[in-house]
């Protein structure tokens, strides 16, 4: 046997012993804090973390992780809507995947729906169907156009 | 021995180690820093580093010193390269532009191809430090370290991959870190064997770098920026081996000069550059993007063969051009 073809061999073996891993850890589960900042996901068109959570800004917001999702996989969120958006319908799809639809109140409530990643996605992306601000309200002076208020999100594989 | 050789191999070394890290140092800085400047160097490395780059390997071409090697190996230098092109047009000529499966197979010889050029750095730094060749468990390194990006790069989002394979990213990802995390523990263990035999070196460090030449996959949330670390330090080290053989041989014959080269790849980026744009020969069914595909695999297969040191007549040839390295 060659030298190359060694260190070929021996180098899938490690690859293979690297797979041994998938044994032992979940691919992708846990709870985001959006409370938090974190070195793993990123939020796309979200304000400044708060004490409670954060809010959505604009009518497409991402949250993005740094690996792939699960192929399938059920995402819950305690999560609150703002303004014109309470109890309208909020989608939430994988890129590529089919979109699911949930509806929210103005008090923070625990929902779950279930998401397709087809092509091994990272991110998730929400539509909100009327961004609006406090300012516009004449609540105060917030100009933000908000639309849901996220404060933990939940992959569960 | 020339009283140069000791400084050329520290600009040598001095070029490659920044053609290796100067990607990952502008792109970080781009997108920190808000400033027209940092993206202008970006996109000029883009350029240097894509169709440039790989145009460059016409040079052998044009070698009289490879025209032996040339007609032994017409397989490699000229129906290869011909295959390649001819090849895959017809094939996503057949697949009517449905080529993920073939843009996959594409990108996993791409990486593969970056990985073996760092091979040959470190053949490169062993010995212009004058230390002992490579060892088998650095090789193994080596090699993980290319096996993991490959798993990474098919697990970063954003990328055409195969529906099939996308299902399965999640785990890639996985596998693809935990043998990314195995090539760093295994350079690391080899440094220690290494310092203990050898003492002190630069080549440690540079094998460490090496077998985390993908690791921004798995540290980087943003894609385009994973990528582009790696892919335009590949090109960028090219550059680097490239000019410096044509500084060699351009001084004995002028259409191997620096500025014969940089015609080189001005002229065949262009080619590139038109070919890969499936926008613009949209009418061609992606015919002629696959021909841009096949070309620059007809770039793994030449320069694979050029930088063959384990082969007599290539190995005579490259300490010849880089005679510093080996003085």
């Amino acid at each position: 046997m060659n030298d190359r073809l060694k260190v070929r061999l021996a180098s899938l073996c490690v690859v293979a012993l690297a797979a041994l891993t998938l044994l032992w850890t979940p691919l992708m589960a846990g709870r985001i804090d959006f409370a938090q900042t974190s070195a793993h996901v990123r939020f796309e068109q979200f304000g400044d973390a708060e004490p409670w959570g954060r809010w959505s800004i604009g009518a497409q917001p991402r949250v993005r992780f740094d690996r792939p999702l699960p192929a399938h996989f059920k995402a819950r969120l305690t999560a609150r809507a703002f303004g014109a958006n309470v109890g309208r319908p909020i989608v939430i799809r994988i890129p590529g995947g089919v979109a699911g639809e949930v509806s929210l109140s103005a008090t923070d409530q625990v929902i779950e729906v279930t998401l397709d990643n087809p092509f091994g996605s990272s991110a998730i992306d929400f539509t909100v169907p009327a961004p609006q601000s406090p300012a516009s309200l004449g609540m105060n002076a917030d100009g933000r156009a908000l639309g849901i208020g996220i404060a933990s999100l939940e992959v569960l594989p | 021995m020339s009283e140069l050789a000791p400084a050329r191999r520290r600009w040598f070394l001095l070029g490659l180690g920044m053609a290796t890290l100067l990607p990952l140092t502008t792109q970080t800085a781009a997108r920190l820093l808000d400033l027209k400047v940092l993206g202008d160097v970006n996109v000029t490395l883009a350029f240097l580093a894509s169709g440039f780059h790989v145009a460059l390997t016409s040079f052998f071409y044009l070698e009289p010193d490879l025209a032996e090697l040339r007609r032994l190996h017409r397989g490699r230098f000229v129906w290869a390269p011909l295959g390649l092109a001819l090849g895959t047009a017809a094939l996503t000529l057949w697949l009517h532009g449905d080529i993920a499966w073939v843009l996959a197979g594409y990108f996993a010889w791409q990486l593969y191809h970056y990985q073996r050029q760092n091979f040959g750095v470190m053949a490169f730094v062993a010995s212009s430090q004058k230390v002992a060749r490579p060892t088998t468990l650095e090789q193994v390194a080596l090699e993980v370290a290319g096996y993991a990006g490959i798993l990474g790069f098919f697990a970063l989002d954003g990328f055409a991959t195969p529906r099939k394979v996308g299902a399965f990213a999640a785990a890639l990802h996985q596998v693809g870190l935990s043998t990314q995390i195995a090539a760093v523990l295994l350079s690391l263990v080899a440094m220690v064997l290494r310092l203990k035999r050898e003492g002190w070196s630069w080549y440690p460090l540079w094998h460490l770098l090496c077998s985390g030449f993908f690791a921004g996959t798995f540290i980087l949330p943003d894609i385009g920026l994973a990528f582009a670390t790696y892919a335009y330090a590949h090109g960028l080290q090219y550059l680097v081996f490239m000019y410096s053989l044509s500084m060699a041989r351009g001084a004995t014959v002028p259409k191997l000069s620096p500025i014969a080269l940089t015609f080189m790849g001005l002229a065949g980026s262009i080619l590139l550059m038109v070919l890969g744009d499936r926008t613009m020969f949209s009418w061609s069914k992606d015919g002629l993007f696959g021909a841009y595909l096949g070309l620059v695999m007809a770039h793994f297969v030449v320069d694979a063969s050029v930088w063959r040191l384990g082969e007599p007549t290539q190995r005579a040839y490259v300490r010849k051009a880089f005679s510093f390295i080996w003085e």
